[in-house]
């Protein structure tokens, strides 16, 4: 049993290099080439920061269905401000994210309306908020912040938040009270868990990691637009499960999640327009990668209740 | 569960067979191949893309080249996901329908930075700045577009040709340029011609949204009789007449759209339609032979150049029958038509050409180079 | 008993009066008149409808993210069936292929759930891709307007009561409804008091698929016109029966489930057409609806202090 559960954990690694091995070989090695490598990378930093925040919120069972429209408006503001001093575009933004989280997490906390519901909730006043805000359309950046849009900034940046996000979720008391809420919220409480806190600080870093993500979107395109983000948190679900995330949180919830499902989005999305699989059928190439990921990789032993 | 593992075994050992396989089934693959256009659209499904992607995977048939195709959603990150991804492919252009202007920066920065000729497709740049960054690349080819404002100035007037005094405008995407420029053309139209404007949606993309929509104004506003939809692939326009018919007032509320509707002839016939403009499909067609004569080694200019075409517009029976016949039953343009205009098979053929040639696209020089 | 029945009456109808009244208010002429009213009831049944074949999945704890998918993909078949084999018994072939093709899906999903034995959540989204696929594969759905008579009053509503009384009686007053009511409080007790979980989930989803089938059969003679979604966009066609149901769920306790789904659809249908008619821009429409559903939803759900909510 132990030794399945181990080989379970690898899955979504296992996962992961399959996947580069196949479209390696029908890339004839296009894929792995250094400059294919640093594109893939770029376009995986926004979602694998997004999923690490979002990872502390699934850890408590908890989800977070606002992320698309929150990237929006972080990156509206990010646009808006920048327009009048590019240094202020990525306060803002934070800010933005901070106070999304902080709202999100309040709802849930204090006034008990079920994750599903507040965030979806939120997902349409902040697509509505970013729509009005890009005034319906899109809101362009001064040309010279493009060039923030660099690997020497993106590197540090996503390892420092990696290592950071990883030491507080494995090592600390927060990380750890965490999952606990996930485990067994009951339990967790009368273990002396602040269980309101945790859940509040848990939206806070999601938010605030999708604000930066908002202004990571908006240097790397150029623009903050009415429509950007829209399914993003579908994305970032999907990026998560396929890393091996379980819905219900807990002890089982990984770390490497985040990182694995956003390489291996971003590597799929690559690698099928490298291939040239038809636009039309890349979609279900996906979806039954997908599935077949998550079959192989959910941990069933540690879940009493499939729902 | 011991299943798992023999399937992870097998996994792999396929995967290790593909891998070194692969490397001798495709190695020889690589000289003498055919140009390749990378194209980005917003979707996949629905009349209008359709017939877009089709109408190109058979231009470059007849050319021996080939598109790749990408869907970005109309989404800023994924359209520059998917011109570097195009770009990786190996695509020797590419070309983009561009969701606003602000990304055109980072599109022509990507292409600059990987010396990949650019061009647009169904889109001109509106902000100056930005088209000056854009003009000042090297591989920024141009644009193909239609002078959307005349399409919604047109329709606008066709509504108070037939009498209409009070209409409300159902539209897709709230900032998409063209549904924007349309809006503009309606509100000019409207406002030279006495038409009040009661009341406006956006953001409907589909028959059903549309008929709710378009209900709740009848409803709210029995006397409007004219409603305008902005465009959005013929769904909009499906559902609006739906509603209108539902509620008995053909003939009462006229219609005018962009994008055909499914049934263009009955719909013409029962005068549930006044006017509807569509046909822009082979818009990027025209950036498509740009990019072509480009890669080929003959561009037919050394400028960033502007093409404008106008849509087709149908206003009775007969049009319909026509534009079904000429320009959806068969290509709007022939091999032999399609050939000539590129340099490699017309050594004559210059830019004014195809200025020319998309300036005179409409339902009757089809018919005229076909019949 | 009458008195407590009275009472929660009033209760229910507190939402929709008060909402009608704010709207009255403000545009007497224009959102008061007869046919708006006629129209925000006819147009309450079709999410309604999806929102009761919801019901049945989500009282189980499950989800399913697939539901738009299915309405869009049941159609096309539906649509082109009936235009293949003829339009001589049209109506039947066009309802029996929707309702034929959206359990077919549910029993998909079902299957998919129980084999795979992942979270419905997720089996739902890989689906839903898959289901896209297929429909953009098999192109537009034209139905002829000679066919479409269930897309207009008073046939659509008769269609929407009909398939009211057989979702309430379903839901309330059989078995099966009580046991996807058990295995929704306590899977395990369920389980523990004879209850075969695997089979009643799988009903759960049939149960949905029927519901989304007649949703199908009545969104494709509406709009006339179904265009395929891809890229997950068809998730858009779940927010509105899943915001029907979020009242339904905060009414729970004054009504039944079935009936606040359809109170909570005229509500919400209400409040857009009242902005319709106050031309308030499309803009602010998405926003003050998402309010507005938090606000009533976080008046209605009062957990208890240390009541688990996730």
């Amino acid at each position: 049993m132990r030794k399945m559960r181990g080989i379970k954990k690898i899955i979504p690694y296992l996962g992961l290099i399959m996947i580069i091995i196949l479209f390696s070989a029908l890339t004839q090695g296009s894929l792995i080439t250094f400059r294919n490598l640093k594109l893939i990378f770029n376009q995986a930093v926004v979602l694998i920061i997004a999923c690490i925040g979002v990872t502390f919120v699934m850890s408590q069972g908890s989800l977070d269905l606002s992320q698309g429209s929150l990237l929006g408006i972080s990156g509206a503001m990010a646009a808006t401000f920048a327009a009048l001093n590019t240094t202020l575009s990525l306060p803002m933004a934070l800010l933005t994210g901070i106070a999304v989280g902080l709202i999100n997490g309040s709802l849930l906390a204090f006034f008990k309306i079920p994750s599903f519901i507040i965030t979806l909730c939120v997902l349409f006043i902040l697509r509505g908020l970013t729509v009005i805000a890009t005034h319906s359309g899109s809101i362009p950046i001064p040309f010279e912040m493009l060039e923030l849009d660099s690997y020497q900034i993106k590197v540090p940046l996503l390892v420092t938040i990696i290592v950071i996000a990883c030491y507080f979720f494995n090592y600390t008391k927060i990380g750890k009270s965490m999952r606990a809420i996930g485990s067994g919220e009951v339990s967790a409480r009368y273990s002396g868990v602040p269980v309101e806190r945790m859940k509040i600080l848990a939206y806070l870093v999601s938010g605030v990691l999708c604000g930066l993500c908002g202004w990571l979107n908006v240097v790397r395109t150029g623009a903050a637009d009415s429509k950007t983000g829209l399914l993003f948190e579908l994305d970032i679900l999907t990026a998560l499960v396929l890393g091996g995330m379980p819905l219900t949180g807990g002890s089982s919830a990984k770390f490497h999640s985040a990182i694995i499902g956003g390489l291996m989005l971003a590597i799929l999305s690559n690698g099928m327009v490298l291939v040239g699989i038809k636009a039309e059928l890349q979609q279900a190439v996906k979806g039954v990668i997908f599935l077949l990921a998550v079959y192989l990789s959910f941990e069933r032993e540690s879940v009493v209740l499939i729902k | 569960m011991k299943t798992k593992k023999v399937l992870s075994i097998v996994l792999s050992l396929v995967f290790a067979f593909v891998l070194f396989g692969a490397h001798m089934l495709f190695a020889e693959k690589e000289e003498e191949r055919p140009y390749l256009i990378g194209v980005s659209i917003w979707a996949d499904s629905g009349p209008l893309s359709k017939k877009v992607i089709s109408n190109l995977r058979y231009a470059a048939d007849v050319l021996g080249a080939e598109v790749e195709v990408a869907v970005d959603g109309f989404k800023p990150d994924n359209q520059v996901s998917n011109i570097e991804n195009l770009i990786a492919r190996g695509c020797d252009a590419v070309m983009i329908c561009n969701c606003t202007d602000a990304v055109v920066p980072k599109f022509v920065k990507l292409a600059d930075e990987s010396k990949v000729p650019l061009a647009l497709y169904f889109r001109k740049i509106n902000d100056p700045e930005i088209k000056a960054y854009a003009e000042s690349s090297p591989y920024f080819i141009g644009n193909v577009h239609e002078d959307e404002v005349a399409v919604g100035y047109s329709l606008g007037k066709a509504l108070a040709a037939k009498g209409c005094k009070n209409a409300v405008i159902i539209n897709y995407n709230k900032g998409d340029t063209t549904a924007e420029n349309r809006y503009v053309g309606y509100k000019k139209a409207f406002a030279e011609t006495g038409i009040n404007l009661l009341g406006e949606q956006w953001d409907i993309l589909d028959a059903e949204k549309a008929a709710n929509t378009a209900e709740r104004f009848i409803a709210a506003f029995p006397e409007i009789d004219a409603i305008a939809v902005g465009g959005g692939g013929g769904g909009p326009l499906s559902g609006t007449i739906r509603a209108v018919k539902n509620h008995n007032k053909v003939g009462q509320i006229h219609i005018t759209a962009s994008d055909f509707g499914p049934d263009i002839e009955n719909s013409l016939k029962n005068q549930e339609v006044a006017a509807m403009s569509g046909g822009h499909w082979t818009d990027p067609f025209f950036t498509f032979i740009l990019l072509y004569n480009y890669v080929d080694g003959h561009p037919l200019s050394d400028k960033v150049e502007t093409i404008t075409m106008q849509p087709i517009y149908l206003t009775s029976v007969s049009d319909a029958q026509d534009y079904t016949k000429w320009c959806m039953d068969e290509p709007p343009y022939n091999e032999e038509e399609i050939k000539n205009m590129t340099v490699k098979h017309n050594k004559g053929f210059t830019l004014s050409d195809l200025r020319r040639i998309a300036a005179a696209f409409s339902l009757e020089d089809v018919m005229e180079r076909h019949k | 008993m009458n008195k407590g029945l009275g009472k929660k009456i009033l209760t229910v109808l507190i939402l929709p009066c008060a909402v009608y009244a704010i709207f009255y208010a403000l545009q007497p002429k224009r959102f008061g008149n007869l046919q708006t009213l006629y129209i925000m009831f006819q147009q309450a049944f079709l999410p309604s409808i999806s929102a009761w074949g919801l019901c049945f999945v989500m009282t189980l704890g499950l989800y399913d993210l697939s539901i738009g998918a299915i309405i869009i993909l049941s159609a096309i078949v539906g649509t082109n069936l009936t235009l293949f084999i003829g339009t001589g018994f049209g109506y039947i072939w066009l309802f029996f292929g929707c309702l034929a093709t959206a359990v077919i899906l549910e029993l998909i999903n079902a299957t998919g759930y129980n084999l795979l034995k992942i979270p419905s959540m997720i089996v739902t989204i890989g689906l839903m891709i898959l289901y896209e696929t297929a429909a953009n594969f098999m192109g537009n759905a034209v139905l002829p307007y000679e066919l479409s008579i269930f897309g207009r009053a008073p046939y659509n509503i008769i269609v929407g009561i009909i398939s009211l009384i057989i979702a309430y009686f379903l839901y309330n007053r059989t078995q099966i409804g009580m046991q996807i009511k058990a295995i929704g409080g306590s899977e395990i007790i369920a389980r523990n008091a004879g209850v075969n979980v695997g089979r009643v989930k799988m009903y759960g989803f049939l149960l949905c698929g029927v519901f989304l089938g007649i949703a199908s059969f009545l969104s494709v003679s509406y709009g006339g016109l179904i265009i395929p979604s891809t890229r997950m966009s068809s998730i858009l066609r779940l927010f509105p029966p899943l915001m029907g149901y979020f009242i339904g769920i905060a009414l729970k306790k004054v009504c039944n489930i079935i009936i606040g789904v359809f109170i909570g659809e005229v509500v919400i249908i209400m409040v857009v057409t009242g902005m319709v008619t106050m031309g308030v821009p499309t803009t602010y429409q998405q926003m003050i609806t998402g309010l507005f559903l938090l606000t009533v939803v976080g008046i209605a759900i009062k957990a208890k202090k240390d009541e688990v909510v996730k």
